[in-house]
């Protein structure tokens, strides 16, 4: 190794010392911690006009606004949701005549064989009317054609 | 002894049994019979149709002969479903109750005179005919249907719920006169003034019904010329509905003047 070879390893190696001892105890160096928020926005801010900063702050106060605005509804729900139940529409309820049953005594022609009769004619005749139908579909005229004259040619 | 008698007594039953069976099915055959023509007058239809279509397109001999047999077969098909539902409407006006028994003569009478031309006019049908005649015969049938049988069907289907009202009508007369008895009878008893009331409102509906009857009656005649027949038959219908309205009504006071009858 030449003396100017060992000179310039010498000095390279003095520089390291110097960059990896602390340097408190040569002069004191202002230490940047970039994980601190407040210094980060303070940058950024510190780099906006007022114009800019102005807006920034609007939407600060909107966003705010929105915020409090979902708190208070979820406050409100909750209170309603516990004083009271919601409501359900219901159809108001049909007012159906009651009628007390009426006692009728039997009278002595209740079980006399002429009116027993009567009531079982009557009772059929309601059946047979009831029942009664006057349209026989198989009575229906029939269906046919007597457009049998075609063309010929 | 009581074996001679048990075994006649069966036969007895057996026959009558045999009798009511008979007698019960012969508007069954008759619309089964009815029925049974409507399905070979449906195939023919269709063969006829087939066969006009393959003529009308092609006009060879092969095509015409084609055409002559489907439209003979049409034709015979066509007159045998029209005399066999005469034959049924004929079964059926036996079987109605109600129908006065001049009226059953006179509907017989027109029915088988109609059943007879349609059996004469398929049997003269020319097997061998050209279409031409076919044709002709076809409009003798047409004409004929349109002229008498059309309206005989529907002056029949208007005259059929006739009987029926009539049965109705002779029931609840019936009914009110072995109440109007028996209330005289109630009378020495009880107050009846309300049942006697009863029974004139009763008898005031059973009236207009028997007014509703008549104005029908009345007008059943006029089904025969009127150019459109079904819409005449539907209006009839429609008017006989009313009538049992009257009926049914009068029915459900008659319910009550019993129930009051058998009560205090």
């Amino acid at each position: 190794m030449n003396p100017e070879t060992e000179k310039q390893l010498n000095q390279d190696q003095i520089n390291n010392n110097t960059l990896s001892q602390s340097p408190v105890t040569n002069q004191p160096q202002q230490v940047v911690n970039i994980a601190d928020p407040t210094i980060q926005t303070k940058g950024v801010m510190g780099r906006l006009d007022s114009k800019q900063k102005k807006l920034v702050k609007l939407f600060g106060i909107l966003i705010g606004i929105i915020l409090a605005l979902l708190v208070v509804s979820v406050i409100v729900r909750a209170l309603r949701g516990v004083k009271k139940p919601a409501l359900k529409a219901t159809p108001t309820p049909t007012p159906q005549a009651t009628f007390a049953p009426v006692e009728s005594i039997p009278s002595k022609y209740a079980t006399d064989s002429a009116v027993l009769q009567i009531q079982s004619d009557v009772n059929n005749l309601d059946n047979d009317l009831n029942n009664n139908n006057f349209r026989d579909s198989n009575l229906r005229a029939p269906s046919v054609r007597f457009d049998s004259n075609f063309a010929i040619k | 002894m009581t074996k001679k008698i048990f075994i006649f007594s069966f036969i007895v039953f057996l026959f009558l049994s045999f009798v009511y069976r008979v007698k019960a099915s012969d508007f069954d055959k008759a619309l089964s019979d009815y029925k049974a023509s409507v399905d070979i007058y449906q195939k023919a239809d269709n063969d006829y149709q087939l066969a006009r279509s393959q003529y009308l397109s092609s006009q060879t001999l092969a095509s015409q002969q084609k055409a002559q047999q489907a439209t003979y077969a049409f034709l015979k098909a066509r007159d045998d479903v029209i005399s066999t539902y005469l034959s049924m409407l004929r079964q059926k006006i036996t079987d109605t109750k109600g129908i006065g028994d001049n009226d059953k003569n006179g509907f017989y009478g027109r029915i088988d005179s109609d059943v007879s031309f349609y059996i004469d006019h398929r049997d003269k049908i020319p097997s061998a005919g050209s279409l031409t005649d076919l044709f002709s015969d076809s409009d003798k049938a047409r004409d004929h249907y349109n002229k008498i049988t059309l309206p005989l069907i529907y002056r029949i289907l208007a005259t059929l719920p006739d009987g029926t009202v009539q049965v109705f009508l002779g029931r609840i007369t019936d009914i009110i006169g072995r109440i109007s008895t028996k209330t005289s009878e109630i009378k020495k008893d009880k107050d009846t003034q309300t049942i006697e009331r009863w029974i004139i409102e009763t008898q005031n509906r059973v009236d207009r019904a028997k007014d509703k009857e008549s104005s029908i009656l009345t007008d059943l005649p006029k089904i025969e010329t009127v150019k459109d027949p079904f819409s005449s038959y539907n209006s009839f219908l429609g008017s006989y509905d009313e009538t049992i309205q009257y009926l049914k009504e009068a029915n459900i006071y008659l319910k009550e003047i019993v129930k009051n009858i058998m009560t205090n």
